[in-house]
């Protein structure tokens, strides 16, 4: 990738897909807009990562307070898909299992 | 009617130099009310402050020093839309409007709540080069009459002094945030400076190196070597995830607490398993940390392995390189009763063991692409000798060359001299 892939996401009931990079300099945007779809969905969450470029660790820690929250209340974080990048780190940090990977 | 004229300009240079004084947001808004009031002779104000991206206005702050108000400063909360009232049609159409208190346009609520009767009101925009900050309204003026249009070109004149002030304000918010960013991020560099460790002293024919640099948005990277009485040397390497002063002070809460259990019988799983319900427990973060420990008895020439989460441990002797399959369990602080195991690992002569950071592998070059896990495998191949690790970080530099780093690196290498 020669320039950084800027991050999206969309919503669509409790159906959320993130795109593109996220790192440090991006992710309490991230974490405003997930925080926020957890607040107006109910039941389980499903989260498409197939097309996140890259995620480091602090975008890990979203995901995890994100899920952190989901369980408080009764409800859960099912990831749907993941890109090769995210599946490498979910596998190498042990993670996955928590996401139903 | 000169006079009062007079005097409503000298009291508005009185306002323009205390402005020129203010420094903060909180200080700024009561002060224009008063100085508002001042300048029209006024009874009762009030300030809207406009929300851009809601594109609403938003009930800032009130004051009325009638007897019939029970409360001299009023704060409320709530919202006007634009054309809402006197002072959401101010913000609409950004003109100013003076009228009697029988205009169908004002806002009767505030009336109702307070017992106030409205009998003349002036409200002007905030503007500051042509953006809107808010709306300022003074109600009644003390002598029983109306406000007039020398009245409404006085206010006009100091909403203008109004906006100069509250821009400052909010730059000199911006530039305070900034510096106390600024400021947090060195006091968590010290931190990580005042920790790192001393390398320790090695039997013969076994050797030890290791380096972590921080990254300019510091993480929370922890590494340390603890001799034990015993002879067997505990290293770790740690890291948090997150950056700034809470990563530092978890990352030094970890260092404290794996120094208090390393000497007990304790093993490098039971370690991790402390350090977890510390974590749940204890702190108040969302924030997780990978550890890799990794425990040398070098009598015995083995080295015990606990891993939560971190990146494997690498063994390397020249021409070879490979990924200890040691067992993994989650990072911690995540979830509670996490199980955690040992792996034992010979350590031959000639063979070395480098723990590293993902710092290393998530490395950025100019052209935005990773240095990555095949790039790391190649280079500490071709490597000529221990430290590996060395080579390794001159590597990154060079990928680096230029760019600020994105994340701490950390290598922490122990290796034993060829037979």
């Amino acid at each position: 990738m020669a320039a950084k892939d800027l991050w999206t996401a969309s919503k669509d009931n409790g159906f959320i897909t993130l795109r593109g990079e996220i790192d440090y300099s991006v992710t309490p945007d991230v974490r405003s807009f997930l925080l926020g779809a957890v607040r107006e969905t109910s039941g389980i969450l499903k989260l498409d990562l197939g097309n996140v470029s890259y995620l480091d660790s602090s975008g890990l820690a979203v995901l995890i307070e994100a899920r952190r929250v989901l369980m408080m209340d009764g409800r859960g974080l099912e990831v749907t898909d993941a890109s090769p990048q995210v599946r490498k780190l979910f596998s190498l940090t042990q993670v996955g299992i928590l996401f139903g990977m | 009617m000169a006079t009062r004229q007079e005097s409503r300009l000298r009291k508005l240079i009185q306002a323009n130099q205390m402005l020129a004084q203010m420094d903060s947001l909180p200080e700024l808004l009561p002060r224009l009310l008063e100085l508002a009031q001042d300048v029209t002779d006024a009874v009762a104000s009030s300030i809207l402050l406009y929300d851009e991206e809601q594109n609403v206005l938003r009930f800032a702050l009130a004051r009325n020093d009638s007897p019939v108000v029970a409360q001299q400063i009023l704060e409320g909360d709530f919202t006007l839309h634009m054309g809402e009232g006197i002072a959401g049609c101010v913000a609409e159409s950004r003109k100013s409007i003076l009228c009697s208190g029988s205009d169908p346009r004002i806002n009767r609520l505030a009336d109702v709540a307070t017992g106030f009767t409205t009998r003349s009101l002036l409200c002007v925009p905030i503007l500051y080069k042509n953006e809107l900050l808010g709306v300022a309204q003074v109600l009644n003026p003390h002598d029983g009459g109306d406000f007039t249009t020398e009245d409404l070109e006085i206010l006009e004149s100091f909403a203008h002094l109004a906006g100069v002030a509250l821009v400052r304000s909010k730059l000199l918010e911006a530039l305070l945030e900034q510096e106390r960013m600024t400021v947090q991020l060195q006091a968590a560099a010290h931190i990580h400076k005042a920790f790192l460790p001393r390398l320790p002293a090695m039997p013969k024919g076994w050797n030890v190196w290791a380096t972590s640099r921080p990254a300019i948005h510091v993480g929370g990277d922890m590494y340390d070597f603890i001799p034990l009485p015993d002879g067997r040397l505990v290293t770790y390497i740690a890291d948090v995830a997150g950056k700034g002063l809470g990563a530092a002070l978890v990352g030094t809460a970890v260092w404290s607490r794996i120094r208090s259990h390393a000497a007990s019988e304790m093993t490098p799983s039971g370690i991790l398993k402390i350090l977890n319900e510390m974590l749940l427990n204890d702190m108040e973060n969302n924030l997780f940390v990978t550890v890799c420990i990794a425990v040398y008895d070098m009598a015995a020439q083995t080295v015990t392995f606990a891993n939560a989460g971190h990146l494997r441990p690498l063994i390397v002797s020249s021409g070879t390189v490979r990924e200890l399959p040691v067992s993994t369990g989650l990072p911690l602080g995540i979830e509670q009763n996490v199980h955690y195991d040992d792996t034992l690992v010979e350590l031959r002569p000639g063979q070395s063991l480098l723990l590293l950071s993902d710092g290393i592998t998530e490395a950025y070059d100019a052209a935005h692409e990773l240095y990555g896990e095949e790039r790391v495998m190649e280079l500490l191949q071709a490597a000529s000798s221990a430290p590996y690790g060395r080579a390794l970080l001159a590597a990154v530099d060079l990928w680096q060359a230029g760019i600020a780093s994105n994340d701490d690196i950390t290598l922490l290498e122990v290796w034993r001299d060829p037979a």
